[in-house]
């Protein structure tokens, strides 16, 4: 068993702020039937915008992009899993089930404001 | 030369060396300025210019011209035109070089970003088990995230180990309307209350 660190994958210039995360898993492992196992990893990042009141920052409906890296590790897997953060809140926060391996995790989105 | 004269002679001297010469000639007012006669010509009135007020005056209730009672007509405003935007005043003094002061505007700076209660927990991907952790940008947001994998192709591999976020910081540029997102690792904290574990071990545990 082995873990190898990836490549930092980071948000662009252009859409600076995680909203969500996607990709291909299993959900039954065929070599261990009582837990799943992720295979890919895709990030989504939105751009940040000023509302109108000028006080709430939120992530844009529109120009969200979903990036992977190239040279990281991904596999297929038998089905697809996508969370995202809903109305303009974005991600701060990651709860995560592992062991030996990734068994989930949980997004956890927050708003923001200007002081 | 007869006494007479010599009297008058030496009245003329005191007045020429400054000596007043009210007990001589009576009060004399010389200081005043002479009327001037309300009566002007038409031509006469095209030579005077009109005095210029150095602020516009508030306008005048009715829109009339503005009447002066009493006064030197030469030193009477214009009528106000009702019609005609007012005119900015002329400058008194030529405008300062610029240069910084102690008394200027202070630099803008940047205005923070803040979050807006606790974080709200989407659906979970995936099942519990193994060991949780809970990574938190204080302050900040998640730009990015670096993954741990098992590539090997024996058993067990083919798959993430691990999720790190990676935290930025957000603000509000002081120049305009628009905003920054800077990283910064700084902002990234491992819960360690139970039961959570803190922060990842960054080694493959011994398998039992």
């Amino acid at each position: 068993m082995i873990w190898v660190v990836q490549p930092t994958t980071l948000c662009p210039e252009a859409a600076p702020v995680l909203v969500g995360l996607s990709g291909q898993y299993d959900p039954i492992a065929p070599d261990y039937p009582s837990s799943d196992a992720i295979r890919s990893l895709v990030i989504e990042c939105a751009p940040l915008v000023i509302a109108p009141n000028e006080i709430d920052i939120v992530a844009a409906t529109a120009g969200h992009q979903l990036i992977s890296q190239a040279d990281g590790f991904a596999t297929t897997g038998t089905a697809t899993y996508q969370s995202s953060c809903p109305g303009g809140s974005v991600v701060t926060q990651i709860h995560v089930d592992a062991g030996y391996w990734l068994d989930g995790f949980v997004l956890g989105c927050s708003r923001l404001r200007s002081l | 030369m007869a006494r007479p004269m010599v009297v008058i002679a030496t009245a003329i001297l005191f007045c020429l060396v400054g000596v007043s010469c009210e007990p001589l000639l009576g009060s004399v007012d010389v200081g005043s300025a002479p009327q001037v006669s309300e009566q002007m010509s038409g031509s006469e009135a095209a030579r005077v210019a009109p005095v210029q007020p150095l602020y516009p005056a508030p306008p005048v209730l009715g829109g009339g011209p503005m009447e002066v009672v009493g006064g030197n007509p030469m030193l009477a405003l214009p009528p106000l035109d009702a019609g005609a935007p007012a005119s900015a005043p002329p400058a008194l003094e030529p405008p300062a070089p610029e240069m910084e002061t102690d008394a200027g505007p202070a630099a803008p700076v940047p205005r923070g970003v803040v979050l807006e209660g606790p974080a709200n927990e989407l659906e979970p991907v995936g099942l519990p088990g193994g060991e949780p952790r809970l990574g938190s940008c204080e302050g900040g947001v998640v730009i990015g995230v670096r993954p741990t994998a098992n590539p090997s192709l024996a058993v067990f591999g083919q798959r993430l180990t691990f999720i790190e976020p990676i935290c930025g910081r957000v603000s509000i540029d002081a120049a305009g309307p628009s905003l920054s997102v800077v990283r910064d690792d700084s902002l990234l904290t491992w819960d360690a209350t139970a039961p959570l574990l803190g922060a990842p071990s960054r080694e493959v545990p011994t398998r039992a």
